[in-house]
């Protein structure tokens, strides 16, 4: 049996208040962010200032080290075939709902740049959110995960200055549903690298014929 | 024990448990392809230059999309389709090319997307030069011919190396009073196997058409008043467009020995309809009737199987519309009554597109908000009721009159409320800003400002 000195308890809390606080942060910073960057510049300029705190607090949490041991492990091996094919079927039914075949043809440069906003968006939002929250309770972590992440998204289109006026309840759902299914890939093979291949294939589908950057992006 | 033994069971159980979701999965991802399997796509495609374009395949009203060097332009497209740009013609076979930057150079030489898409041998402009420089990589993308003049001799070995490189070359033989040139072009230069022809044509030459194995589309600008006879078989044939300023009939037997054409254009007015009823397999129709309100009632028992359908002009029978499910694109005949027009709507839940001619009968769109796939429309003439258009929020192209354009209030207005629609045709929401991206840089910055280090060890706690 675990007996824990008083000490040790104020740490703990301590440590639990610093992470719900870091990760609170970061993901406000993130969703103001979003919510500032349609607008045109000068304005534009006042959504890096959330950008920067949220770096800030990554920068002050996050842990530069590699785990390599058990990224070719077989367990590993089938949650990468898995994340594969999630983000496959997700593209699939994504396109062919958008009245576009479901698999492309032709590949456009753009679609590099689709792939690192998902990988980028994984490893904040999976990667140091989620990671974060898990040592407190892992289930609270997927769900807030997935809550922060939606919020973003729906942010960018939220804005005044968005010109977009699709049903963002419709689509923030979709939204939570998928990041939930994303956060339990991640929990259970405890690596970011599912996750990371299911968005990153994802994007890849979904925009692989895009020619033109859509308005949001940039 | 029980514990024990339930651990192991939970251990078994999770072993399994990627397996059964990899094949899962797998089931799924063969399930979102058979789902979408038969779906018609409808690609927008862009212009970009100076001109004009019409799909001449679908046909309304002989509408034109102009673009200039300020505007670009757009159309609906599906692969097949015969495209009108500038007097070229674009047989449009490859539907992930949705962006055109078109350029003609001089008379002779059409680019798009600065490669020579068109040749036009025309007598204006002495071609030997560009003859002279020509490599495989010059007429690499080279889809058409236009004959209008006389073949010069010194042509030929040019056309007969063309027609080792790319020997499915499309080919346009023009009209001409003094020659007929579809005969010169047999007579002199018969080296290439085009899928596509088109031809200024009487029917006294409509044998000459035979000498074409592959052809695969065919667009008849008929000068004839009358024709008796019908077209020679022409096995491949899958689409036939038919246009003709003075034609006033056309034989019955006109497609018997082309039954398995798929689909028909005709642009001309005809006072009846019987050359269709040959044909079982088709599945586009369009037709443009000015003169006469146009009966198809011989083609009742194929309409179902329809996917598109376009009436330019008056249609005698509407009300029969609104059982065709199977549609996914329409072109409103001019005669649709307000009640016709919200019954279409309520039933055809499958449509994709809808093209209006503005008419005073149809005083409401609000019943295209009951349309839940349509993703294009196009309303030429004028347009009655604006307010609708704001509520079509899945829109994905459309097009407006010129005149609405002019209201620039107006525009803007309807731009903001369809985001996306024509300028961003295939993008959704599910990708974030790419200002994120920054938070690389941020963060490495700030990490070594308030000196974090840089580690590497191989079995610590990755939280990134």
């Amino acid at each position: 049996m675990l007996i824990m000195h008083p000490e040790q308890t104020i740490i703990i809390q301590e440590q639990s208040k610093k992470i719900l606080v870091d990760v609170i942060i970061c993901s406000i910073g993130l969703a103001a962010f979003a919510y500032l960057i349609p607008y045109s510049f000068p304005l534009k300029a006042i959504a890096f200032i959330p950008l920067t705190i949220a770096a800030f607090v990554i920068s002050r949490s996050i842990n530069w080290t590699l785990n390599t041991t058990d990224i070719f492990s077989l367990p590993m091996l089938a949650f990468c075939i898995i994340g594969f094919q999630m983000g496959i079927a997700g593209a699939m039914y994504y396109r062919g709902s958008f009245g576009m075949p479901v698999l492309p043809a032709t590949i456009k440069i753009f679609t590099l740049l689709a792939v690192c906003i998902g990988i980028m968006e994984e490893l904040v939002f999976r990667g140091f959110i989620q990671g974060q929250l898990s040592k407190l309770h892992p289930g609270f972590a997927i769900v807030f995960a997935a809550l922060a992440h939606a919020s973003y998204k729906a942010c960018l289109f939220l804005s005044p200055a968005a010109t977009y006026h699709y049903s963002i309840a419709l689509f923030y759902t979709w939204s939570f549903g998928a990041f939930i299914l994303i956060g339990l890939l991640r929990y259970y093979s405890k690596s970011i690298l599912p996750a990371i291949i299911v968005h990153a294939v994802f994007d890849y589908v979904v925009y692989a014929e895009n020619a033109e950057v859509p308005w949001w992006v940039w | 024990m029980d514990t024990l033994h339930h651990t192991y069971k939970n251990q078994k159980l999770f072993k399994w448990l990627p397996v059964v979701i990899i094949v899962l999965l797998i089931g799924i991802i063969i399930g979102v392809r058979f789902f979408f399997k038969d779906e018609k796509r409808f690609v927008v495609v862009k212009f970009y230059g100076n001109g004009a374009a019409i799909n001449v395949s679908k046909n309304y009203n002989l509408t034109e999309f102009y673009y200039s060097k300020k505007n670009k332009g757009a159309l609906l497209a599906e692969e097949g389709d015969i495209l009108a740009i500038n007097n070229n013609f674009i047989y449009y076979t490859n539907s992930n090319t949705d962006s055109l930057r078109l350029n003609n150079s001089g008379d002779s030489l059409g680019f798009i997307n600065g490669k020579v898409n068109s040749l036009i041998i025309s007598g204006k402009e002495n071609l030997l030069p560009w003859f002279g420089n020509m490599t495989a990589a010059t007429v690499a993308e080279l889809q058409n011919i236009s004959f209008t003049s006389k073949i010069p001799g010194s042509y030929i070995p040019y056309l007969k190396e063309i027609a080792r490189l790319k020997p499915n070359t499309n080919l346009s033989f023009e009209e001409n009073d003094s020659l007929d040139i579809l005969a010169e072009y047999i007579k002199q230069a018969d080296f290439f196997k085009p899928r596509f022809i088109n031809a200024a044509i009487t029917q006294n030459s409509f044998s000459s058409l035979s000498h074409w194995k592959n052809i695969e589309c065919l667009y008849l600008d008929v000068l004839d008043s009358m024709v008796t006879i019908p077209l020679p078989a022409m096995p491949q044939l899958k689409q036939c467009i038919i246009y003709g300023d003075e034609l006033k009939y056309i034989t019955a037997s006109f497609f018997n020995n082309n039954t398995q054409l798929e689909k028909i254009t005709l642009i001309t007015d005809l006072d009846n309809y019987a050359l269709l009823q040959p044909l079982n397999k088709l599945q586009e129709i369009s037709v443009s009737n000015v003169n006469y309100s146009a009966d198809i009632s011989v083609l009742k028992n194929k309409l179902s199987k329809l996917s598109v359908l376009i009436i330019s002009g008056n249609y005698s029978d509407t009300d029969s519309l609104v059982v065709l499910k199977k549609l996914r694109w329409l072109g409103l005949p001019e005669n649709t009554s307000q009640q016709q027009f919200n019954r279409i709507a309520a039933k055809l839940h499958n449509l994709q597109v809808l093209q209006i001619n503005g008419s005073d009968s149809v005083t409401s769109l609000s019943a295209l908000q009951q349309m839940p796939n349509l993703s294009a429309l196009v309303i030429t003439d004028t347009v009655t009721d604006k307010q609708s258009l704001f509520g079509l929020k899945n829109l994905r192209y459309l097009s407006l009159p010129q005149n609405n354009k002019a209201d620039s209030a107006y525009m803007l207005a309807l731009e903001k409320a369809l985001p996306g629609c024509i300028i961003v045709p295939n993008s959704g929401a599910c990708l974030g800003s790419g200002w994120l991206l920054l938070l690389v840089p941020l963060v490495l910055v700030l990490s070594f400002i308030f000196q974090k280090q840089l580690l590497f060890k191989p079995n610590a706690n990755n939280a990134s």
